[in-house]
């Protein structure tokens, strides 16, 4: 998942979009240090868990920096992991995007319309 | 194939301009008839597979299948607040797509907006220059229209009727669903006639709950009636039956062409009778005229990788250009005999521009689905087709005109509900136990044609073969907003009644041309001051021009309207043929 974020603002021609991470890592850090005494990757599993709920349960605080970093880490790990081969056939076990003799559907397709 | 070469020195019978749904449909048929026939497409000739590549896995790309970073495709968002032709802002980004292009799948598939400008109000202008234009990616729900559509003046009052009725076109409808292939189930509903069809695909679970559930109410929900052959097609070799694969919700084409599009449809079958001439990269500036007859003498056009200037000639002119593209074309064809364009005595090209409005919606889960083990609900062309309801026995006090509904429902490579709270472990169970119980649904309704909603030619902007571009003047009306707001209620008033729990309503009215159904630009009529086109889409004005695609159309119904496109054509062009043989055109 890291490779797939570096990749992406790597090549990223939005410069707010580099902006926004080197910021809210950043802040995070500050923000870890306000809780915890520790930078964030320094905390206990559980302090991180504890810090990141508090961003998570206040998405709608979108004027805060840290806010909008939280709202973009997660669209983006949420991209990258379900479209990984873990994503799609170890966690999600999809089926399809093979050739398929004839679609299942229901058993039951319902009494006709008219 | 055996194909000719390109000859500009000789008359070629009939020159088409554009290559998609009514383009190729126009060579099927003039070349079906023995005419000689040169087919000009603006744009390129793909290697379509190798864009497609409907199986390829997301993890297999190397932007998992987005855009690659140096390109961009317009959001809802955007289009709302920044001014076509929506340059500013993205100076990093070499290239700039419209809503649509937003895969790397469709990014040369797609025209890059900043080559093909064009100004005035907004609107979500999708175009695909290349040989098939959109039929290489379009949604394939194909239906019919009916006389609640054709004579839909005589039933409300507005606006015009066409100058034919549903017994007019439907031998034509068969030809084409027999020559192309739709998969379906019949209805027999008299406001949304059955085709042919072959092998229907299954409804699920969640699908089958709705049907169930609105029934009550007294209204349909059928398979989605898809442009697809299931069964195969005896009399064609370049395409398949469908496999059921499974990159059919992806946007993007199907690369067994099971799925119809022009080229293996339509244009590779025309090749073969060795009657059809094929120049791609041919942007036509003008359509000619003969000062002495009046009559249409045949296209200049600039090739797009050259920049050289060529004239062709031909007996008959045949533009199929696509909706707005074709009024931009005879627009430019100004001369002394013709100040206002060609064909345009009536000053109606350009005008009646109407379309589908969308947005509004309903997301929704079926409970009894929730946990169970991960189904599959790919393999198939579409979901399913909930039918209009609105004015047909009754009228609705606030607006006329319908609506129908497209959806789907169940697991999808991508899951749904990734919007769920929170992270981690418990998001993704959340995640995983939820993804087969979605069921979502949108509209599609009819904007009312209006002389007041049109393009025209831009004084000053032009693209990048130096071509004037088109200005925009055109906004849905107060019917269409409360048409949709209507939308919205009905959508919820069924998910419940269907016992589904709501996840989210949406009340959003999407950018001008969303549907990408564009129409009306060039309307047929029975009266020429009135009306562009005859009821055979010949122009009133000059004989031996035809304009064959959307902007014939004289409302836009609530149907797609691909189907139509081409029964109207395939009627026009053995009319066409006929006229040519009698020495009339």
């Amino acid at each position: 998942m890291a490779d797939y974020i570096d990749q992406v603002l790597r090549e990223s021609f939005d410069d707010n979009q580099k902006t926004l991470w080197r910021d809210g890592l950043r802040l995070i850090d500050v923000m870890s240090q306000h809780y915890h005494g520790k930078t964030f990757v320094n905390a206990t599993p559980e302090d991180r868990i504890a810090l990141l709920t508090v961003l998570s349960d206040h998405v709608q605080m979108t004027d805060l920096p840290e806010v909008r970093f939280f709202v973009e880490l997660k669209r983006m790990t949420v991209t990258g992991y379900y479209t990984s081969k873990i994503g799609i056939h170890d966690e999600l076990e999809y089926k399809g995007n093979r050739i398929l003799k004839e679609y299942v559907g229901c058993d039951d397709q319902g009494p006709a319309s008219s | 194939m055996a194909e000719p070469e390109v000859n500009l020195t000789r008359k070629y019978d009939a020159v088409i301009i554009g290559s998609g749904a009514a383009g190729g449909m126009a060579a099927h048929v003039l070349t079906s008839h023995g005419l000689q026939v040169l087919l000009l497409e603006a744009g390129k000739k793909l290697p379509i597979e190798q864009e497609l590549r409907s199986m390829e896995w997301p993890y297999d790309n190397a932007h998992r299948g987005f855009l690659p970073p140096d390109s961009h495709s317009m959001s809802f968002n955007e289009y709302t607040i920044r001014n076509p032709p929506y340059g500013p802002g993205f100076e990093k980004s070499k290239h700039l797509h419209s809503y649509i292009g937003s895969s790397d799948y469709l990014k040369n598939i797609v025209v890059d907006e900043r080559e093909n400008p064009f100004t005035g109000t907004n609107y979500a202008w999708v175009r695909a220059r290349c040989l098939g234009g959109k039929t290489n990616i379009w949604g394939r729900l194909a239906l019919r229209l009916s006389d609640y559509d054709f004579k839909a003046k005589t039933r409300d009052g507005y606006g015009e009727d066409w100058p034919i009725s549903y017994g007019e076109i439907a031998p034509y409808y068969d030809k084409v669903d027999l020559y192309l292939g739709i998969t379906g189930v019949k209805e027999n509903l008299p406001y949304l006639p059955d085709s042919i069809f072959q092998r229907p695909t299954k409804l699920n679970c969640a699908e089958v709950t709705l049907k169930q559930g609105i029934q009550k109410m007294g209204r349909v929900l059928t398979q989605y009636r898809a442009g697809v052959t299931s069964d195969g097609l005896k009399h064609n070799k370049y395409r398949s039956r469908c496999y059921g694969r499974g990159a059919c919700e992806r946007k993007g084409g199907c690369d067994i062409h099971a799925a119809f599009d022009s080229p293996t449809g339509l244009i590779y079958p025309a090749m073969d009778t060795g009657n059809l001439t094929l120049r791609t990269n041919s942007v036509a500036r003008e359509i000619t005229v003969d000062p002495q007859t009046g009559k249409a003498s045949g296209v200049h056009f600039v090739d797009s990788q050259t920049m050289k200037d060529y004239n062709v000639r031909a007996r008959v002119v045949i533009v199929a250009a696509s909706t707005l593209e074709s009024a931009r074309l005879l627009l430019l064809s100004k001369s002394r005999l013709y100040p206002n364009g060609v064909a345009n005595s009536s000053g109606h090209v350009g005008h009646n521009f109407c379309e589908h409005v969308m947005g509004p919606g309903v997301a929704g889960r079926a409970k009894d689905l929730v946990g169970k083990p991960p189904t599959l609900d790919d393999g198939r062309p579409g979901g399913f087709y909930l039918t209009r309801f609105r004015n047909l026995a009754e009228k609705h006090a606030k607006f006329i005109r319908g609506y129908g509904f497209e959806g789907g429902s169940g697991s999808a490579m991508f899951p749904r509900g990734t919007d769920t709270h929170g992270f981690g472990a418990s998001f993704k169970e959340e995640v995983r136990k939820n993804q087969g119980a979605f069921i979502g649904m949108g509209a599609f309704g009819e904007v009312l044609s209006r002389y007041e909603n049109y393009v025209e030619l831009d004084p000053v902007v032009k693209d990048k073969w130096g071509i004037p571009s088109l200005s925009f003047h055109y906004k849905f009306g107060d019917n269409e907003h409360r048409m949709a707001e209507d939308m919205k209620e009905t959508a919820q008033e069924m998910f419940e009644a269907a016992g589904f729990e709501i996840v989210h309503v949406s009340s959003r009215v999407l950018t001008e041309g969303w549907s990408i159904h564009e129409l009306g630009t060039a309307r047929m009529g029975n009266d020429p001051k009135t009306s562009v086109l005859n009821q055979f889409e010949q122009s009133h004005d000059v004989k031996n021009l035809f304009v064959v695609d959307g902007s014939a159309f004289v409302n836009a119904s609530c149907q797609n309207p691909t189907w139509t496109i081409m029964a109207l054509c395939w009627r026009s062009c053995d009319y066409l043929a006929e006229e040519l043989r009698k020495g009339n055109l």
